[in-house]
């Protein structure tokens, strides 16, 4: 079977980047997502909050995944849901399998990863005690109540205050259950501050910040759980321990990308987001594949996540417009012979960034910048107040200069810039770095 | 004195709402906390998300064409897993499920618990549409609860699949 | 009455059970908790060790080789995760070289095929990744890594389809003698058995302690663990134990059967056989000792910590013998490791000990007949080639659904072991069968679709499952405060 464009999960960026390129002139596109409907973790997002920037509207996680949805109608994309992409060659050859359709083969012209992200898990953090049923992330905890319409435990704390965390920290209290508190590591809360206010202050749910969880007791359901404060290293500091009753521990501590597939793709994985090195095109290190929503990096907004598909779906169908028939058949047999792709072969300006920064998306910028303006995403590492940031060339000539008042680990910046100022650079790297502000340069 | 976190940007400013002298407000940085400061003491409100009971006849047609290459609407495709709920009443002629739901405007933050009791004791037929109103009028307020997704009947495909 | 009751339904019980389904005897195999593997064998580090650790002449330094060399067989029979990687120990420094020699001295002596003492530059190129303060390592080829699990299972399934009975949940509280044999007591009700057999592992003494006074103690020794991504699992390509001293106890690092990588254990002693916690001192120092083998270990890509308890004793052998002064009644107790390696040949070896007290073995005229009768297989879907999976497909689309992403296991896998001759009825013992829940997301992603196989087969309501033990529950009832008057 052969497709010029196969996108791989049909949740918020799968669904965006598919009616994107659609728009672009794309008609042989396959949607491929392993649950059985589309809409990805959406589904279980009943809460609202999403859409104000893409439909400007406040919506809730199924009504924004069902307009993603619905822009696919009268369009010729194939969905084929209940279907697992069991791997993705560094060639764009894929085998996937379902119940229906048995293994399937495809050659696709060009790829989209939009497989999302996945939740770290106790394992992840190492919290030694028993091993007792009732300790699950938070998300997990989200799809059994909101979907499957089952409770998870009566008595609940919360390890982790991202927006998940604080979410669910909501719906437990509404469905009967008593959330006792919600204990954070950092001395700041990694949700937003709406969460924090609507989530938990609103009933009463006490957020420990500077404290974690040292202690797991019960050894068929949990039955307390050891609450202990940390030092400004983040050591648990020794005699401050309580121990809480509790049947449910919910973890809300970070997402990774779920990079599995691309790294069988041979796709290069830049350690600080999890996700694939990307030019601002979104293409990957792979010529052909491209990557958008939480499988790049992890987003704190879905409307985000859209308008980063829809780039992906514009690269995916630029990247099959540019290259003939012939060329990708071409590229092809380059392939089979075992040739590895030459990275010089796409010259690029890489962007690195300084030591408040957590990581920047994208990761370089192509030649061919072919939008009038390109984003530059990041986050910083801690919380940071009147700062100017820069964009530096390696001669030191700063290009952009932008002030932020106050800026926070959880909430992704963004940083947009023309195109032709990075055209016009003969330079091979630029940096993103975060000064003391200047109050005078406000943005 | 009424403390509260503002919540219009990221700095997440602790404000002070002074209900003895005219809601005036201080600890904001910028006049749209002093507005929220003042609005949020005065009158909170909140949109409530929920979920409610949704019955589907256990012999219904799901989506059987589930590759959908035909151009047009695919509505037929929203169908949920078969959720786990309805394994509680395996012998009950229906198939139980949740449906998402939503008041259609913020409600008084005071009536939360009273509009989840509402929405606790509700009961619908699937399938639904996305919006489809599901109770006019909770709790005595003008604000009505609203689906919020298109629900068909659950794909158990996968069960008796696994059965034959 | 039955000629054979089994007590313990670990690997030992189990490789018991398996020796003795080829001949025409009835066999039960008497389990307390509600699946079998649930002690030691649920929770090790899953070595086929070489044989070079135990004294020579020992019973142990006899089972463990010939087990060892049975090992490969009989995973081959039974459809087993092994690999046969070899292990190295490795020497820092002059006195751990010392070590070494007379590591490769005993194991000489205990008759281990192609044991070798590697120098720096030979260990450095077998694993690179290993720190170049490496002096040089003992080379054990014969060394394995298996799924205990699995192997425990297959085991049990083999015993089921060859007339053999497992009860779960049968807990012997009393060992009655009678007129003709034994007369077992359980919760509910009472086997009656010519022989007897104590694989009780952890609670041996105690089983013991029914029917004669103790002249052995298990000493319970708690082992903890790190389990990481099977990115990590690419670090080490063998077994690598760290150099055991005086001072100080070993640690080991090797990938897993399912590919993940191992770190662990710790040794520590604890008084209670059921504490399996793990503790932040016993990570710290497991963490501390594996980064001074291989430095390059990210345990930030760790998915799982556990701990095990292995079924220590005040002996320094196994106790492996008819029971003096009892009459039909064998034990094999105080199985600590290399327990697992030996389990092939102490299942023959209690065979043997019950010929000696009078049991007749006659070969079932079935297994003479079926000669695959002794053997088992079953469906990995992760493990075959596209080609295959096409072809399975077609022969069932149960196995076109996969609900453990992180495994890549199939709805059909999971249905198998759930109608599998020894039934899966908990989340973790679908983990243990098909390995779905094992992996990086920890049942996140299968969670809800295993539950609903699970409610499906088993017509129980979601409340009834567990994750585990008994107690173990998942849900505590439907949302909304259940259904409406219909």
């Amino acid at each position: 079977m052969k497709s010029d464009l196969v996108i791989i999960g049909a949740g918020p960026a799968g669904l965006a980047a598919a009616a994107q390129a659609y728009k672009e002139g794309v008609r042989d596109i396959l949607l491929l997502e392993r649950d059985n409907e589309p809409g990805g973790i959406l589904n279980q997002c009943i809460h609202n909050g999403f859409g104000l920037h893409i439909y400007k509207e406040e919506l809730t996680g199924p009504e924004y995944a069902e307009r993603a949805f619905r822009e696919l109608d009268e369009t010729s994309v194939r969905f084929m849901p209940d279907t697992m992409v069991l791997s993705v060659s560094p060639d764009r050859r894929i085998s996937a399998v379902s119940r229906t359709e048995g293994l399937i083969r495809i050659e696709a012209g060009s790829v989209i990863l939009a497989m999302g992200c996945r939740e770290r898990t106790r394992g992840a953090i190492s919290i030694p005690g028993d091993r007792p049923s009732g300790i699950l992330t938070a998300g997990a905890a989200q799809r059994y109540v909101n979907i499957e319409g089952c409770m998870v435990g009566r008595r609940v704390v919360l390890l982790g205050s991202g927006d998940i965390g604080l979410i669910m920290a909501r719906r437990m209290t509404l469905e009967g259950a008593r959330v006792l508190a919600c204990v954070e590591l950092m001395p700041f809360s990694g949700g937003l501050t709406r969460n924090i206010v609507q989530c938990l202050q609103d009933y009463d749910i006490p957020l420990l910040l500077s404290h974690t969880i040292t202690g797991i007791r019960g050894r068929k359901r949990l039955e307390a759980v050891t609450v202990s404060k940390v030092d400004e290293s983040l050591r648990p500091i020794p005699g401050t321990e309580t121990e809480l009753d509790c049947d449910t521990l919910l973890l809300s501590v970070g997402l990774i990308p779920e990079n599995e597939l691309s790294r069988g793709a041979g796709v290069e994985l830049d350690p600080r987001t999890g996700g694939p090195t990307v030019t601002d095109d979104t293409q990957t290190s792979v010529p052909g594949i491209f990557a958008c929503g939480n499988v790049l990096h992890v987003h704190d907004l879905v409307d985000n996540v859209t308008l980063e598909a829809r780039k992906a779906g514009r690269a995916a169908a630029r990247f099959l417009f540019s290259a003939t028939r012939e060329d990708i058949a071409e590229t092809k047999d380059v392939r089979s012979s075992k040739k590895s792709p030459d990275p010089s072969a796409r010259p690029v300006l890489r962007l690195t960034s300084d030591e408040n920064i957590l990581y920047t998306v994208p990761q370089a910028f192509s030649s061919e910048l072919s939008d009038q303006t390109v984003d530059i995403y990041f986050r910083v590492k801690k919380i940071l107040r009147d700062c100017d940031i820069l964009l530096v060339d390696p001669d030191g000539t700063v290009l952009r200069r932008v002030y932020r008042e106050y800026m926070t680990p959880g909430e992704m910046e963004k940083l947009t810039l023309s195109s032709s100022m990075l055209t016009a650079r003969s330079a091979r790297s630029l940096t993103l770095t975060i000064r003391p502000g200047e109050e005078t340069s406000h943005d | 004195m009424i403390e509260l976190t503002c919540i219009l940007c990221p700095k997440g400013c602790r404000l002070r709402v002074d209900d003895k002298s005219g809601y005036r407000v201080t600890g904001n940085t910028c006049p749209r906390g002093a507005a929220y400061g003042r609005e949020e003491a005065l009158h909170p409100t909140r949109t409530v998300t929920s979920t409610v009971r949704i019955l589907f006849e256990k012999n219904s047609e799901t989506a059987t064409a589930k590759t959908c290459a035909s151009e047009g609407s695919r509505h037929d495709l929203l169908a949920p897993p078969m959720p786990l709920v309805s394994y509680f009443y395996p012998d009950r002629p229906k198939i139980e499920a949740r449906l998402p739901v939503k008041t259609s405007a913020p409600i008084a933050k005071d009536k939360i618990f009273e509009v989840m009791e509402a929405i606790n004791r509700i009961t619908v037929r699937g399938p639904v549409q996305l919006g489809d109103l599901i109770l006019s009028g909770v709790a005595g307020t003008d604000v009505d609860i609203l689906a919020t997704r298109t629900m068909n009947a659950p794909d158990h495909s996968a069960q008796t699949t696994a059965l034959k | 009455m039955v000629d054979v009751a089994i007590i313990g339904g670990g690997v030992i019980g189990a490789s018991v059970a398996y020796a003795l389904c080829r001949y025409d005897l009835s066999v039960i195999l008497l389990e307390k908790e509600n699946d079998v593997a649930l002690g030691a064998t649920r929770a090790n580090s899953g070595i086929v060790h070489a044989g070079y650790d135990p004294p020579p002449g020992s019973l142990m330094a006899r089972l463990n080789v010939d087990g060892n060399a049975k090992m490969p067989a009989l995973c081959r029979d039974l459809d087993v995760l092994f690999e046969p990687c070899g292990s190295l120990v490795v020497a820092f420094g002059p006195k751990e070289d010392a070590v070494i020699r007379t590591l490769y001295e005993r194991g000489v002596k205990n008759g281990v095929p192609g044991l070798s003492v590697v120098d720096r530059p030979g260990v450095l190129s077998m694993e690179p990744n290993l720190s170049p303060e490496v002096t040089g390592a003992l080379w054990a080829p014969s060394a394995g890594i298996v799924n205990p699990w699995d192997l425990c299972i297959a085991m049990c399934e083999v015993f089921i389809r060859n007339g053999g009975e497992v009860r779960i949940s049968s807990e012997v509280t009393q060992t009655e003698s009678s007129d003709d044999g034994w007369i077992l007591h359980l919760p509910n009700g009472r086997v009656r058995a010519r022989y007897v057999v104590n694989t009780a592992g952890l609670y041996s003494d105690e089983v013991h302690a029914q029917v004669s006074p103790p002249d052995f103690r298990i000493l319970p020794a708690r082992g903890q663990y790190f389990l990481l991504d099977k990115r990590e699992g690419e670090r080490v390509h063998r077994v690598l134990f760290s150099c055991p001293s005086e001072d100080t106890k070993g640690v080991l690092i090797t990938r897993t059967a399912h590919g993940n990588l191992i770190v662990g254990p710790t040794k520590e002693s604890v008084p209670d056989k059921e504490d399996t916690a793990t503790t932040a001192e016993g990570l710290a120092e497991i963490r501390k000792k594996a980064l001074r083998m291989v430095d390059s270990i990210r345990f930030r890509d760790n998915i799982a910590n556990f701990s095990g308890i292995r079924a220590n004793t005040d002996r320094d052998d196994f106790i492996i013998r008819a029971v003096p002064g009892v009459n039909h009644y064998v034990e094999a107790a105080g199985i600590k490791s290399p327990g697992l390696a030996s389990a092939p040949a102490i299942g023959e070896y209690v065979v043997d000990r019950l010929r000696e007290i009078g049991l007749s073995t006659v070969q079932k005229q079935s297994v003479t007949d079926h000669p695959d009768a002794l053997t088992r297989r079953v469906v990995r879907f992760n493990r075959m080639t596209d080609e295959q999976r096409a072809a399975l497909v077609v022969s069932d689309p149960a196995y076109g659904r996969v609900v453990c992403r992180c495994e890549t296991v199939t709805e059909g896998e999971v249905l198998d072991a759930i109608r599998s001759p020894l039934p899966a009825r908990t989340l973790d013992a679908i983990k243990r069968r098909t390995a779905a829940g094992l992996g990086r997301c920890q049942g996140g992603f299968c969670g809800p679709r295993i539950a609903a196989l699970l409610a499906e087969e088993l017509r129980i309501p979601p409340t009834e499952m567990i994750k585990d033990r008994p107690g173990s529950y998942i849900f505590t009832g439907p949302t909304k405060g259940g259904p409406d008057e219909i």
